[in-house]
């Protein structure tokens, strides 16, 4: 039953946490635009950096990647790692 | 004789499974198959150059000096295609018939065979005739070129609906199905290509772009995966006559 | 002999079910299939938008980030329902998964009409398909995503089906659809942030 408590916990303590980055992100974004909506390198790879911590929640915690077998971690994590990397990079250009 | 173990229980103990022997109609089929699509690359490609498509920005200048260029390619491989296009009513055939080996109802395989039926004139006879109208006189209104151009192209690559459904009957029947004809992950390839088909779509308002007829999300990712999945598809197709009992061979 | 090739024949030529994996492996080749191709559709729109940045922030002030966030919460939501769902199958409780399923697909079904709503505002106000390149993706990104929402729900349709006739396969058919579900919103959880609040 230990088991049971402390995995919904743990789906429940990764929900809230994403909604919190969730609405984080979204104020940033709005509080730092101006009408003009100007460029800001800071708020985007912040906001980039809180989408991928909420996947990489989504991923750990809600498809159990965390304990999965190690090509499937490898495959999923890589992909969301060579994906954000990638806007990143095409971000900065 | 490869020593591959059967998975499912084989129906009668009489009937040999996993060899080719006995099913020479559908070996020949599965051949015809095989020369169909390979023809089809060979016309589509090198000879008419339909594809990949140049793009819906062309001026009139270009496009009338495309037609002409191309005449002799387009001429042989289109009249090629009008003889040789039954050949996928038996792919078509050939698939529908191991899918009403499935557990699930004929309905499925019927589906399948009408949906590629239908889809078959707009997704490479009327593209076909219309390059073939574009040639036929030397000296045709560069407007008129300009028309069967954009009518061939929008066609060939814009037309999704019957593939769309024929990919999602396909897949439904696949995943229902408990004699294992096709394995399941090609059922979620042909969903992949439900994705990327609809995503044609915009090819009818866009000129240039990724969401053109030309573009890298309408054209480039639904015909890179449609080889994908065709090619796995015909793989598959063999091993599953292998596998079928003889006697299910009426 | 149970070689490697063995194995890989037996799941990728003859579709035998693989049981290490929690839910279904053909299910998750799809998934990171589907990730792979909407990563291209990312890369393309950032190609894009790397030509004409003003452009594209622009663009982006005219969409309603209040109803895109409130959405990301649902999803976010529906996921966490999904994945009690799993757990709940996985202890025999039909009822509970029964419930958290439905409510999960009612959660998905407010997210498809957000998001129509959405559209509706920005195609009133004269922001439409052809309008520019921002919106030519917006739209037609948000369009493929809500198509696999919709499939989604489908699949929970199947799923709660197949429950109800006592299916043996009904943990497997869970887990399978919590996967796809899940799927559905790391996709939207990148969209939100590509779309809507990249500067």
């Amino acid at each position: 039953m230990d088991t049971d408590r402390t995995a919904a916990r743990r789906i429940t303590a990764a929900w809230l946490a994403a909604c919190a980055l969730t609405v984080t992100s979204a104020v940033v974004a709005t509080v730092t635009d101006s009408a003009e909506h100007e460029a800001s390198t800071l708020v985007s790879i912040l906001v980039l950096g809180l989408g991928a911590a909420k996947a990489w929640l989504i991923l750990d915690e809600f498809m159990e990647i965390r304990v999965a077998p190690t090509w499937l971690r490898a495959a999923a994590r890589g992909w969301l790692a060579v994906l954000v990397v990638g806007i990143v990079v095409l971000y900065l250009q | 004789m490869s020593a591959t173990t059967e998975t499912r229980p084989a129906p009668a103990a009489a009937t040999s499974t996993d060899t080719l022997e006995g099913k020479r109609d559908l070996s020949i089929c599965w051949w015809i198959t095989v020369v169909f699509y390979g023809l089809f690359g060979v016309i589509f490609v090198p000879l008419t150059r339909l594809m990949p498509p140049p793009g819906p920005d062309m001026s009139t200048a270009q496009i009338t000096e495309y037609f002409q260029g191309n005449r002799t390619g387009i001429q042989i491989g289109f009249v090629v295609l009008m003889v040789a296009i039954g050949g996928a009513a038996i792919a078509a055939g050939l698939i529908a018939y191991q899918m009403t080996l499935m557990s699930v109802s004929k309905i499925y395989a019927y589906s399948y065979i009408t949906t590629l039926a239908v889809g078959a004139l707009p997704g490479c006879l009327l593209g076909a005739l219309a390059f073939l109208a574009a040639v036929f006189r030397a000296d045709t209104d560069p407007e008129v070129l300009v028309l069967l151009y954009d009518v061939a192209f929008l066609t060939f690559v814009g037309s999704l609906g019957c593939f769309a459904t024929n990919y999602l009957v396909f897949a439904v029947a696949v995943l229902q199905d408990r004699n294992g004809i096709f394995p399941r992950w090609l059922a979620y390839v042909a969903i992949w290509q439900i994705v990327t088909e609809v995503l044609a779509a915009p090819v009818f308002v866009f000129r240039s772009g990724p969401f053109a007829w030309n573009g890298v999300i309408s054209f480039w990712e639904g015909t890179i995966l449609f080889g994908i999945f065709l090619g796995a598809l015909i793989r598959l197709s063999r091993t599953a006559i292998r596998r079928q009992p003889i006697e299910a061979v009426a | 002999m149970n070689t490697l090739w063995d194995r890989f024949e037996g799941v990728m030529v003859r579709g035998e079910e693989d049981d290490r994996i929690a839910g279904d492996f053909n299910m998750w080749v799809f998934v990171l299939g589907d990730l792979v191709i909407f990563g291209a559709y990312f890369v393309v729109f950032m190609v894009h938008r790397f030509h004409e940045p003003e452009l594209f922030r622009a663009s982006q002030g005219h969409l309603n980030l209040l109803i895109a966030t409130l959405n990301t919460i649902v999803l976010l939501t529906s996921s966490q329902l999904v994945a009690r769902a799993v757990h709940a199958a996985r202890q025999g409780d039909d009822a509970a998964v029964r419930r958290l399923i439905t409510q999960a697909g009612g959660l998905g079904a407010l997210f498809v009409v957000l998001k129509v709503t959405e559209w509706v505002i920005e195609i009133s106000r004269g922001y439409t398909l052809p309008s520019d390149e921002f919106f030519m993706f917006y739209f037609c990104l948000t369009g493929v995503h809500l198509l696999h929402v919709l499939l989604g729900l489908l699949i929970f349709g199947v799923v709660l089906h197949e429950i109800r006739q006592g299916s043996g396969r009904r943990v497997t058919l869970v887990e399978a659809g919590a996967t796809y579900w899940h799927m559905v919103d790391v996709i939207w959880v990148l969209l939100f942030a590509v779309l809507y609040l990249l500067r």
